[in-house]
């Protein structure tokens, strides 16, 4: 099971990433995610609950970052941690995403 | 085709076809129901014969009538009044439709209203997975009806079972049901599509004109929950006292079974029944909607035996189609496979004292993995291993073009590292947003065996010294993966082999590969596996793989594999 929670804190959109994401729920995943950050200009995913990424997972939020980018806005990566941490760490996306320690220091750093 | 006319005014609208046997009486099996107590349970018979039409009289109590002469068997003339108890009717020789003042009528009715004419269900019955109809017959009557349903059933099979093709079939379908019921108007074969729901896919109309069929909402619950066959009239049509329109459908069916088993209507339905499931619904329709009501309870038998057959015929066709659909898929996997093939170095290059060892295996018919050993110019190899985000056809088809946009940028920059970073720029150039790719290329100097190696996100390839058999990670020259930033650098590092190391490239899939308990394969196994003894590349890959195989047992492949190994002495 994967599943994304998404509110609204402070004028940012916060996402958290709930389960595992993986090739046979990437599309739809993205699909959700997309919808739910559409024209957002900040945007924080929460990774604290995600289980478990493959490449395709990766994808996705790539393809937020991407996206976010080429409009003007900004994603941070927040609480990273376990299996997915690994993965950020052998693509070398923790050195080159904004990435943060919690989601209230993501929000920090968006608004400020 | 000869018919039976009603001649008094409240049934002028009632006409029966002659083209077989025709039974008349009180009992529901007859073809023609007469529900008075002046009429007997079996009456009179009708049939053709080499000189003509012939009615018979089935010794009934008060008797069958030619032209007000009591007859007990008399050949039919054209236009002769039979009459039956208080019944009279006309035999009519030739086909006369509908005048065309009630046909417009008829329209009308329809076209204000809809096809949701406020209707009750007059008489329902269960239907198994084969239909149901009567095996034993009670009486002569039955079994005249059997004999005839039978070869119905078996003509209608004859031909729907000779094709395989959908809309072929459904169209015979239509055709076979106007046949067999003369008096139908129209019929309409339902099918469940991809999203449950029960939608008109085939109508056909004995004159073009009336309005389209679909499945009334209010048989809906009926036919398709409850997989019963309806049998329904208009709202004051056919036998008034049985049609209450505020009883809901399944309290007047219940009443009605025990009470009234010679009901009327104008329109049938049927359900067809495929593993037990309702997968669709024929429905047959009489040609009037002012009064006549032409199917008795024997039609919508037989309506519901011709609905077993169709769904066998339909089962078929679905199972054929089906094949031919994953033949198609297969046929397209195995071309995509060649393709992929095709994109991988067809042989490797042979150099005096260097030993390339490769290996590819994709999780499905194709995948995301991708190596390439290529000749740069007279002195150096160009070795490139990569894994494009996501598995199967389409990671294949963006894995193939990756190649050929690494072929170029090689041939355009000497040093690996700018020649990641121009891949780097044609990738995010086409803006697929979720495509990335993780991969290690090197160069070769053949002369000096020193290698200039960059890393885009990739797992870092090993070296394996030969002196000891020990793994070392090359972990510098290590930038992000390709596809994701503008400004993404790619330092370059040159290494030196020495002679008997063996360079180890792997995708993740071999360190992630788990076993039937969840087990990783993971970098100990790996070194485990490389580490005995002094071993040149030609024997650490097969060795490689066995241990991998071994590891993996049962458990399916998840992911795709790649192995190349570069060993110099």
């Amino acid at each position: 099971m994967f599943r994304w929670v998404v509110e609204t804190r402070e004028g940012v959109v916060v996402v958290e990433a709930h389960g595992k994401l993986d090739a046979l729920r990437a599309p739809d995943a993205k699909a959700e995610l997309h919808e739910r950050t559409a024209g957002a200009r900040a945007v924080v995913v929460d990774l604290a609950k995600l289980e478990l990424i493959d490449s395709s997972g990766v994808g996705v939020f790539i393809s937020l970052f991407k996206r976010a980018r080429g409009e003007g806005g900004r994603v941070v990566f927040a609480a990273i941690a376990g299996q997915p941490r690994e993965i950020f760490r052998l693509l070398r996306l923790d050195q080159s995403l904004d990435t943060a320690a919690t989601v209230a220091d993501a929000v920090a750093q968006l608004r400020g | 085709m000869p018919w039976l006319v009603g001649a008094d005014p409240d049934t002028a609208d009632q006409r029966y076809p002659l083209d077989a046997p025709c039974l008349v009486g009180r009992g529901p099996y007859n073809h023609v129901v007469l529900d008075d107590t002046r009429i007997s349970r079996q009456h009179a018979k009708i049939s053709p014969e080499a000189g003509g039409h012939v009615v018979q009289d089935l010794n009934s109590a008060n008797g069958t009538f030619v032209n007000d002469v009591q007859v007990k068997r008399q050949r039919l003339q054209a236009n002769d009044i039979l009459r039956f108890g208080p019944f009279r009717f006309r035999f009519e020789t030739e086909t006369q439709p509908a005048t065309d003042k009630k046909r417009s009528r008829f329209v009308e009715v329809l076209t204000s209203v809809g096809a949701e004419v406020p209707a009750s269900i007059v008489d329902s019955l269960p239907v198994g997975d084969s239909g149901s109809f009567p095996i034993v017959p009670e009486n002569l009557g039955q079994l005249e009806d059997s004999d005839r349903k039978l070869k119905v059933l078996y003509t209608f099979l004859q031909s729907i079972s000779t094709t395989l093709d959908l809309g072929e079939l459904l169209g015979r379908i239509t055709d076979h049901l106007l046949d067999v019921f003369p008096l139908a108007d129209a019929a309409a074969v339902y099918l469940r599509d991809a999203t449950g729901g029960v939608r008109t896919r085939e109508v056909k109309r004995r004159r073009g004109s009336s309005p389209s069929l679909h499945l009334p909402a209010q048989f809906r619950e009926e036919v398709v929950q409850r997989a019963r066959a309806v049998l329904s009239a208009p709202i004051g049509a056919g036998a008034s006292p049985v049609m209450n329109p505020n009883t809901t459908p399944a309290r007047g069916v219940r009443a009605l079974m025990g009470k009234r088993a010679g009901a009327s209507g104008n329109s049938m339905h049927a359900p067809i029944m495929i593993a037990g499931k309702v997968e669709g619904v024929l429905h047959v329709r009489g040609g009037n909607s002012d009064g006549s009501t032409p199917f008795a309870q024997a039609d919508l038998d037989l309506l519901t035996g011709l609905s077993g057959l169709a769904a066998l015929s339909l089962q078929n066709a679905r199972f054929h189609q089906e094949t031919l659909r994953q033949q198609r898929l297969q046929q397209d996997l195995r071309l995509a496979e060649e393709i992929q093939k095709s994109f991988l170095p067809r042989a490797l290059p042979s150099v005096e004292g260097i030993e390339f060892v490769t290996e590819y295996r994709p999780a499905f018919s194709v995948g995301g993995d991708f190596y390439d050993v290529f000749w740069l110019n007279y002195d150096r190899i160009g070795v490139f291993i990569g894994d494009v985000a996501g598995k199967g056809v389409s990671a294949a088809l963006l894995m193939a073009r990756i190649a050929s946009d690494l072929r170029l940028a090689a041939t355009v920059e000497p040093d690996p590292g700018r020649a990641l970073e121009h891949v780097n720029r044609i990738v995010l150039d086409r803006r697929q947003h979720e495509v990335f790719v993780t991969g290690v290329y090197f160069t070769l100097d053949i002369a000096t065996r020193e290698i200039t190696i960059a890393n885009a996100g990739h797992l870092p390839p090993f070296v394996r010294r030969a002196a000891t058999g020990d793994l070392r990670r090359i972990e510098a020259a290590t930038g992000t993966a390709v596809g994701i930033f503008d400004e993404a650098e790619y330092p370059s590092e040159r290494i030196a082999l020495e002679p008997g190391d063996t360079l180890v490239l792997v995708t993740d899939g071999v360190l992630e590969a788990v076993n039937a308990s969840g087990e990783q394969f993971g970098f100990d196994r790996l070194e485990a596996s490389l580490a005995q003894g002094s071993s040149t590349a030609r024997e650490l890959g097969p060795r490689l793989f066995r241990d991998l195989r071994a590891h993996v047992g049962e458990a399916a492949q998840s992911d795709d594999i790649t192995v190349v190994l570069v060993g110099v002495s």
